[in-house]
């Protein structure tokens, strides 16, 4: 599995103008949609990474490359034996790419209630947070290192559902985020998370 | 009802409540990644004292959607 890392920040408008220019019209919509500028700017951003790197692997001119999405929102280039996905947090982006279905996510680190635990925590996973089986009554949770391992658990689910590609669901709540492996990151106040599935469904 | 979740989802964007639609879609309108759309989840239940099955919250599309999950769980 191969992690891009790239931020908003690298880009020029000119190659923003340019890679819209590439992306397919459904993506356009999508990306036309979003009302912030820097999450325009992400998806753009996103785009071009999974083309550049494609192209680079593959040789192709990143403008060629076709790139579709799934009618549950998963993006796939159906010309290329590879898989990917992509998230974007406030203008940082990861990508990541492999032989099988993988899923990518990032997100900024911050307060947060203990009470959104219950979307995608199981028992496991609150002892590995908490050292309890349940959520505490602080809210919202402001403990450094309880939150440096919440946010872990958390973008581990996305990036799982991603890869199973049915998002977040009662299966990853209840898949426990130490019986996976999978690449774990923290940069500054972000967290990211990528997973690789050991098999293609 | 309306009046309220626009209040909520104003904690969450920097948008006009009155921008704020029943056909406005929450993810795809309002650019709330799945991690806000939990949050918003968790302060609806909060506001509303209702308790929103994790399977409705995580398909929760449109305001809409957000005011029938409440008046059905509500009853």
């Amino acid at each position: 599995m191969k992690i891009v890392r790239i931020s908003v920040g690298q880009f020029t408008d000119a190659q923003f103008a340019e890679g819209y220019l590439h992306m397919s019209p459904a993506r356009r919509e999508k990306c036309d949609r979003y009302r912030r500028e820097i999450d325009r700017k992400c998806c753009i951003a996103a785009d071009m990474a999974v083309r550049n790197a494609l192209s680079a692997r593959f040789g192709v001119s990143p403008a060629e490359i076709n790139i579709r999405v799934t009618p549950e929102g998963k993006p796939y280039a159906p010309d290329f034996p590879v898989r990917f996905s992509y998230a974007h947090c406030e203008g940082e982006i990861v990508l990541a790419l492999g032989e099988r279905e993988v899923g990518a996510d990032i997100e900024r680190v911050r307060p947060v209630s203990p009470r959104i635990t219950r979307y995608f925590c199981c028992d496991s996973d609150l002892v590995y947070v908490f050292g309890a089986p349940a959520a505490p009554e602080t809210d919202p949770i402001e403990d450094p290192e309880v939150l440096s391992r919440l946010f872990e658990v958390w973008t581990f689910k996305e990036a799982l559902g991603k890869a199973w590609g049915t998002g977040l669901t009662k299966e990853t709540k209840y898949a426990p985020f130490n019986d996976y492996p999978k690449y774990l990151a923290r940069e500054g106040d972000f967290a990211l998370c990528a997973y690789e599935c050991e098999e293609n469904a | 009802m309306l009046e309220r979740i626009r209040n909520i989802i104003c904690e969450f964007v920097d948008i006009d409540p009155e921008e704020i639609t029943l056909e406005t879609n929450i993810r795809k309108d309002l650019g709330l990644n799945s991690l806000e759309l939990v949050n918003l989840a968790v302060e609806i239940e909060e506001e509303f004292d209702v308790e929103i099955p994790d399977r409705e919250a995580m398909g929760l599309e449109t305001v809409e959607d957000a005011i029938r999950i409440i008046e059905e769980y509500m009853e």
